[in-house]
């Protein structure tokens, strides 16, 4: 594996990912992100928490 | 999406080789992370994240960095504690007792409590931390390491919370005698019995049979008068005229204003005419202070004083205009304050 095009993918992958578009790697998966909305939640130490939004990365390993 | 195709022509191009090369490359990548997780159970790239084969299943693991730079719309925003339901105490320290992986938790108490300690109770909360320790971490910690601490600790006001349910039974309680008092009184009078109210006159009061007066003195507290009123030209409030500070001995108009428009002095306002009442106050001084606002900014105003229901008001009148649809018109180019979609015509047949 050569270093440079493996930074060069990872580049293309996060690039692609940043503009909430989806990416297909081979014989590996999907990748695509999805927006998690600020939520509220009980922490175990008692207290209630507003999360904040966010978004995450969401992989579909290929079947 | 970003599939194999876009990924090889991406790769041509950034790395400045030709497409079959590149395809190649790509390739070699895809196979090496195949035969890694085939063989290990595990591949990764470095940023982008590891994979990891779990029954028969690839699972991901995104880089800290991904991670990131994928959230960057919200990065930095922090959890936001709204409400804190018990008052757990968390002593943090920065090293455990050698041997122990977890620390040691020691549950002081178990009372409840439902407001915030006074400064008594912190003083003897320290005392009780302080006495705790148990046998076996006494053991564990004999290396003069120091212990994480943590104290679950509910607090709750029983005295203050049975004066609260016997606050809340006592009004139940009249509520009940009262509706119960007045039911009694209508269904002895359907048999022609004497009612309540007969035999303890002292309790009736004047016009409302069914009411009953209670010895607690009732106060009537007058709704507040707003210091500005909103112009509702729904609203069922009579409005009059006081005063127009018409000189009697001039002269009665025949024609229409000269020159109509938002900005100027005010003409002759017995002329008709058409104004946008920006607003109408309770207080002369409010009303004097948005007059002198709407002058200052040129606008051609005036202050009248008018009744509300018998209560004395001030409108602030901004333009005299010839039509409604040309007051609506200028209304659009006034001053965010001044605007209002009240248009009222004054002096028309």
């Amino acid at each position: 594996m050569k270093e440079h095009v493996a930074k060069e993918i990872v580049a293309l992958i996060t690039e692609e990912l940043m503009k909430r578009g989806e990416v297909h790697l081979e014989s590996v998966g999907k990748f695509k992100v999805v927006h998690q909305k600020q939520r509220l939640c009980e922490t175990n130490l008692g207290s209630i928490t507003m999360l904040p939004p966010q978004d995450i990365l969401d992989f579909e390993p290929e079947s | 999406m970003l599939d194999r195709k876009k990924i090889i022509d991406s790769l041509a191009e950034r790395l400045k080789i030709d497409l079959p090369t590149a395809e190649h490359e790509y390739q070699a990548i895809v196979d090496h992370l195949h035969d890694e997780l085939k063989a290990n159970g595990m591949a990764g790239l470095p940023g982008l994240g590891d994979f990891v084969m779990f029954d028969g299943k690839i699972s991901f693991v995104p880089d800290a960095l991904l991670s990131r730079s994928i959230n960057f719309r919200y990065h930095g925003l922090d959890e936001w504690e709204l409400a804190t339901i018990k008052t757990p105490i968390l002593l943090e320290v920065d090293s455990y007792p050698e041997g122990e992986s977890e620390p040691a938790v020691y549950i002081v108490e178990d009372q409840v409590i439902d407001r915030a300690p006074t400064q008594k109770e912190d003083q003897k909360e320290q005392i009780v931390h302080e006495v705790i320790p148990t046998q076996e971490a006494i053991d564990s910690s004999s290396k003069t390491k120091p212990i994480k601490i943590r104290v679950t600790k509910k607090y709750m006001d029983r005295g203050l919370g049975l004066k609260r349910a016997f606050a809340s039974f006592l009004i139940l309680a009249t509520l009940l005698a009262g509706s119960s008092i007045a039911w009694y009184n209508d269904w002895l009078a359907g048999y022609g019995v004497p009612s309540f109210f007969d035999v303890f006159p002292e309790y009736a009061t004047k016009g409302d049979p069914q009411s009953i007066t209670l010895n607690t003195p009732s106060i009537q507290v007058p709704a507040p008068k707003p210091e500005y009123i909103d112009n509702n030209p729904d609203s069922t409030s009579s409005i009059s005229p006081i005063e127009e500070g018409v000189n009697p001995e001039l002269p009665e108009p025949t024609s229409p204003m000269s020159t109509p428009g938002l900005v100027g002095a005010f003409e002759d306002f017995r002329r008709p005419y058409y104004t946008i009442i920006a607003g109408t106050f309770f207080s002369e001084e409010g009303a004097t202070k948005a007059l002198s606002m709407a002058q200052n900014a040129g606008l051609r105003s005036r202050m009248r004083t008018i009744s509300i229901n018998g209560d004395r008001a001030w409108e602030i009148h901004i333009g005299q205009f010839t039509s409604r649809e040309e007051a609506l018109e200028s209304n659009k180019n006034l001053p965010g304050s001044f605007q209002s979609n009240i248009v009222r015509g004054y002096g028309l047949q």
